[in-house]
């Protein structure tokens, strides 16, 4: 298994100047083909699904699989875990579970007489947090400075996470008894909402069949967390031009301002689509960010950020919705190139 | 649904372009516009102001559409500016009032009207609204396409735009007046100053045009961009300068030698206004003869001066008719062609007591008349007062009164075979004893020499005879021309100017009747009545390059007239010895008012003009595919560097989309684009596919400023060919004919 990026790492890491080279592209991309080829056997017919979630992961952000039961949450995110040499944990949430349950705790040691801090679940490169909304909000607090900060404070002590570091966290949306809503704060800190829906015909008789190649425990790891940060370092140097920008600045605003929204999107929403689409970009080998990519990244990066008006919400309408008509209408910069007036 | 703000979504096709050659190109814009105007200013009795004017509203439309165009589309700019020019043309109802006096209702009247007013209305023409009308709105209208074609970034249909009206003013003031070099000069160094700030790429036009462009092009390539846009400007001025010094010093030299005379749209037009066919002036004569003192009309001059009442030109074998069309004139009227002699300008208060018909008497080829509103025929000189008669009327009048110089007229020529032959016809068989005496009067000689030879015949073989009643057809003339020898033989002046101009014609001179008076009796200080009796008839003949001239062929019947036997016209001494008058370029066979009988000369002209616009149209119609060809291949060219090539693909895909009835929302992205233009075409395997020209069309249009690579645009270019050419074959069949008939994708927006 070659480590394209680590190579790229050793010629000069990419952050400054311009855009990455194809060649610098070239390997990236590969690497994230790899990594979606290598869910998707376990993963059956979602191929978009996946993607976005990969995006998520070099972007270093978290994802909220919000779905039903039984449609494959689970094993999309042990298949992400398993894919990276690193170490993975699941957490299953539930009423009673403590915070020192997530982070660990300090634990007397009688051989040496001190309190030593026992690492919690949450110390891995990849957290499958289930069912996260069954929680109190106590416990979803304390994940919730673990997926900011990357840090956990226990009794004024503080521990780094690990890097790189994913929570994806799944909820059910059907069955409300006995949850905890997770607060808006915490939505914002999710990198995107994605939701997997029922498979297809033909990818649900292959599952009946039972022709999965592998279960999401034998994937074998394709990639080192070394090569994540690499990956992500490139991808902070894909070029984003002034018209994409303001486009997606358009749409925020016009979120700000409509009047079924009780709250728009905040600029650390934007900076998020922007980072996405960027890491989008470089695993589709590209070097520059399009429109498309804004298109496509709006509903998981923004849609679990809005907060419809109260009237809204009893008439029905989701935050998908509306980001859909605002997409129709927003004028999508046409390709200009400089230079060339005509 | 929500209005979301996103910045210009386009970049301004000008976004690239230094600020100092847009204005640049904003003033050659106007300039382009307003040549037309400056074409068509000398038919008007103030050239200046007219130029004047068009120069404004170029100006006007040209600013309010560069101010409006980043905010409407198009088609809106255009309706946006349309209120503004007509309120202008309701301001200038105001300024210059037309025939309708009400602002509203004037100016109403001036955009229905105008074009005929112009074509219609004797030269030069008032500036009124009711003939401004038209110019300035062809050219706020021109000023506006041409703009929008700019900003459009299609610096040749800016020019058409601006030099179709430019060929339209020329062609309608052909006749007008001196050739429209400056206007053309105007209008080429604009053009090349336009074609040249458009960057050059692609839009090369022949000949002067695609030289300059190509020195500028060497001249500034490869400098720095500021220093570039420095040096363009100053190329593109001096490109500029010489081509305008060629248009407007060169052309007028080179082509001054070469003078055919222009055809005068005007002449295919029917004059509109009309006298009363049911009056014949030369027949009052006799009757006045015989009752001579009954007062006609008060001239206020101070000098004597001899009046032209109406000149009759078209004999039927019985009688001769005068003109029947005239033209509505300003106050103003055009100089004669060719000039008169010697002329001196005389003016005249005229009150008319009565006269029958609307014929206004004037002072020699008339040149003012003012108080009255007028029609003119510029080929007989003779003015009609509009919806009046005669009687009554009370008017000041100037004119040009020539002194006629036999030396001068003697070696003149007459017109050659096929010119002014209307003139020299003569209807039916001419009497044998006509024939005879007109071979044997006139002798041999100069044309002028056999001219005074019948005058002098006239007048030396014949009677007045105030008793002759009234007649001048060939029974009455054969009944006068008794042959030599026998006695008899009398008339009034109407008989003898009959005769004359009719044994004229037999021999082979233009000759026509002209009816007028003597200058009256002094009745005050400077104060003339003139009576019944001063009424007199005379003949005139043209003659190269001296016009008309008169000659007075009554005997004695007046006093002072032909004393000196020598010549019987004269200078300004004596009798009719008139201001012939003026005349008429070589082309005037196609006369206004031509007699009824010659009606196939304005079928012909309104064949040519048929001829013309069908050919125009169908040039225009080849013209569209020729353009947009050209536009495609260049867009798609392996010259334009692989960036151009790329954005050429993607324009001529949404072209080609919006063609075939599926145009595309400027809120889809690149992906949806290229993902409906993929389903409009009929499923099958290997179908063209687009996904090079979507990937190239991002790199172009969103990467980072390296260049894309050659072959990634050759790709989408192919791409993109094939795509189109199973576009066309997929759609039925009248759409498939119209495809490259259809102009309209030359106007759209390149964005």
């Amino acid at each position: 298994m070659t480590t394209p990026t680590s190579r790229n790492d050793a010629d000069g890491s990419g952050s400054t100047g311009g855009a990455p080279t194809a060649r610098k592209v070239a390997a990236s991309a590969d690497l994230f083909n790899q990594m979606a080829s290598a869910i998707d056997s376990v993963v059956l017919g979602k191929p978009e699904v996946v993607r976005l979630a990969l995006v998520a992961f070099f972007a270093q952000g978290h994802v909220l699989l919000e779905d039903v039961p039984g449609v494959g949450k689970t094993t999309l995110a042990r298949a992400l875990a398993a894919c990276v040499q690193g170490k993975w944990r699941r957490i299953q949430f539930t009423p009673d579970l403590l915070p020192s349950d997530v982070t660990g705790a300090p634990v007397y040691n009688q051989s040496t007489s001190e309190f030593e801090f026992r690492l919690g679940p949450v110390f891995a490169n990849v957290v499958v947090a289930d069912e996260i909304n069954r929680a109190s909000p106590k416990t979803q607090s304390a994940l919730l400075e673990a997926m900011e900060e990357r840090l956990v404070t226990v009794d004024g002590a503080r521990y780094a996470l690990p890097s790189p570091f994913m929570i994806v966290a799944t909820q059910n949306p059907v069955e409300m008894d006995g949850t905890y809503r997770l607060p808006e704060a915490q939505l914002d800190r999710f990198l995107m909402r994605l939701s997997l829906g029922y498979p297809d015909a033909d990818a649900e008789l292959a599952i009946m069949r039972g022709r999965i190649l592998f279960a999401a425990e034998d994937l074998q790891p394709v990639t080192r967390p070394e090569d994540v940060e690499g990956f992500a370092r490139v991808a902070r140097t894909v070029h984003v031009s002034d018209d994409v920008l303001h486009y997606a600045l358009g749409i925020a605003h016009a979120t700000r301002r409509h009047p079924e929204l009780r709250v728009g999107l905040s600029p650390r929403a934007t900076t998020a689509l922007v980072r996405a689409a960027q890491v989008l970009a470089l695993g589709e080998e590209r070097n520059y960010v399009t429109p498309e990519d804004v298109k496509r990244l709006a509903d998981p990066v923004w849609a679990h950020r809005l907060i419809l008006t109260p009237e809204a919400a009893v008439s029905g309408r989701t935050g998908t919705q509306l980001l859909a008509e605002l997409l129709d209408g927003a004028a999508v910069p046409q390709p200009a190139p400089v230079g060339s007036g005509r | 649904m929500v209005e979301v703000t996103a910045r210009p979504v386009a970049a301004e096709p000008s976004g690239s372009r230094s600020r100092p050659g847009e204005w640049a190109a904003h003033v050659a814009l106007a300039v382009l516009s307003a040549a037309a105007g400056v074409a068509l200013a000398p038919g008007y009795v103030d050239p200046m102001l007219v130029g004047g004017l068009a120069a404004g509203w170029a100006v006007g439309g040209v600013l309010l559409t560069r101010a409006l165009v980043g905010h409407l589309s198009s088609f809106a700019t255009v309706v946006a500016g349309l209120p503004v020019a007509l309120a202008g043309i309701v301001a200038l109802a105001v300024w210059r009032p037309g025939p309708v006096p009400d602002p509203l209702g004037g100016a109403v009247d001036a955009v229905l009207r105008s074009g005929a007013r112009i074509l219609t209305g004797a030269l030069p023409l008032p500036v009124a609204v009711d003939t401004l009308a038209l110019p300035v709105l062809a050219t706020w209208l021109s000023a506006v396409a041409a703009t929008l074609a700019w900003r459009a970034a299609r610096p040749l249909v800016a020019v058409l735009c601006g030099v179709l009206p430019l060929v339209g003013a020329v062609v309608l003031n052909a006749a007008a007046g001196p050739p429209a070099y400056p206007a053309v000069g105007l209008a080429a160094v604009a053009a090349v100053a336009l074609l040249a700030l458009s960057d050059g790429r692609g839009e090369r036009a022949n000949g002067a045009a695609a030289v300059a462009t190509a020195r500028i092009r060497f001249d500034t390539g490869g400098a720095p961009r500021g220093g570039a846009a420095r040096g363009r400007l100053l190329a593109v001025a001096v490109a500029a300068v010489a081509v305008g010094l060629v248009a407007a010093l060169g052309a007028p030299a080179a082509l001054s030698s070469w003078r055919p005379a222009p055809l005068d749209p005007r002449a295919g037009v029917t004059a509109p206004v009309r006298t009363d066919q049911a009056l014949n002036p030369l027949s009052y004569l006799s009757t006045w003869a015989a009752d001579p003192d009954e007062p006609l009309l008060t001239v206020e001059s101070d000098r004597r001066v001899e009046l032209r009442w109406v000149a009759l030109a078209e004999f039927t074998g019985s009688t001769w008719l005068p003109e029947r069309g005239y033209q509505a004139a300003a106050g103003t009227l055009a100089e004669p062609d060719p000039p008169v002699p010697h002329a001196s300008r005389v003016s005249a208060d005229i009150a008319v007591d009565r006269l029958p018909g609307n014929w206004l008497p004037v002072v020699g080829a008339p040149r003012t008349v003012e108080g009255v509103d007028i029609g003119y025929d510029a080929a007989s000189g003779t003015v009609v007062g509009i919806d009046a008669g005669a009687s009554g009327q009370r008017y000041s009048v100037s004119g040009d009164v020539a002194g006629w110089v036999p030396e001068e007229l003697a070696p003149a020529g007459v017109p050659g075979e096929g010119v002014f032959d209307r003139y020299r016809q003569l209807p039916g068989e001419v009497p044998g004893r006509i024939s005879d005496i007109a071979a044997e009067a006139a002798g041999d000689g100069t044309p002028y020499q056999r001219a005074v030879n019948l005058a002098r015949y006239l007048r030396h073989t014949y009677t007045f005879d105030p008793a002759v009643p009234s007649g001048h057809g060939y029974p009455r003339l054969e009944r006068m021309l008794v042959p030599p020898g026998e006695r008899g033989g009398g008339g009034t002046s109407e008989q003898f100017a009959s005769a004359f101009a009719v044994l004229a014609r037999e021999a082979g001179l233009p000759s026509r009747v002209v009816v007028g008076f003597g200058p009256g009796a002094r009745s005050g200080q400077s104060e003339f009545e003139v009576t019944t009796g001063d009424a007199i008839a005379w003949g005139e003949v043209y003659f190269q390059g001296a016009g008309w001239v008169p000659f007075d062929v009554t005997p004695g019947g007046r006093e002072a007239a032909s004393e000196d036997d020598q010549a019987s016209e004269q200078g300004g001494s004596g009798t009719a010895a008139d201001p012939e008058d003026d005349t008429v370029a070589d082309d005037r066979r196609h006369e206004p008012a031509d007699p009824p009988g010659a009606t196939g000369d304005t079928g012909s002209t309104g064949t040519i003009a048929a001829t013309a616009g069908v050919g125009g149209a169908l040039a225009v119609v080849l013209l569209v595919p020729v353009l947009r060809a050209a536009r495609a291949r260049r867009r798609l060219s392996l010259r334009a560097s692989p960036r151009d090539r790329t954005m050429g693909a993607w324009r001529e895909l949404r072209d080609g989309l919006r063609l075939a009835g599926a145009p595309v929302s400027r809120t889809r992205t690149v992906a949806e684009v290229v993902a409906a233009a993929e389903r409009l075409l009929p499923e099958s395997a290997d179908g063209p596919r687009l996904g090079g020209l979507h990937r190239a069309v991002n790199q172009a249009g969103y990467g980072p400023a390296g260049a894309i690579e050659a072959h990634p645009a050759a790709k989408a270019a192919d791409e993109t060919r094939a795509y189109l050419r199973a576009l066309r074959a997929s759609l039925p069949r009248p759409r498939r004919l119209l495809w490259w008939l259809d102009p309209r994708p030359l106007f759209w927006r390149a964005s």
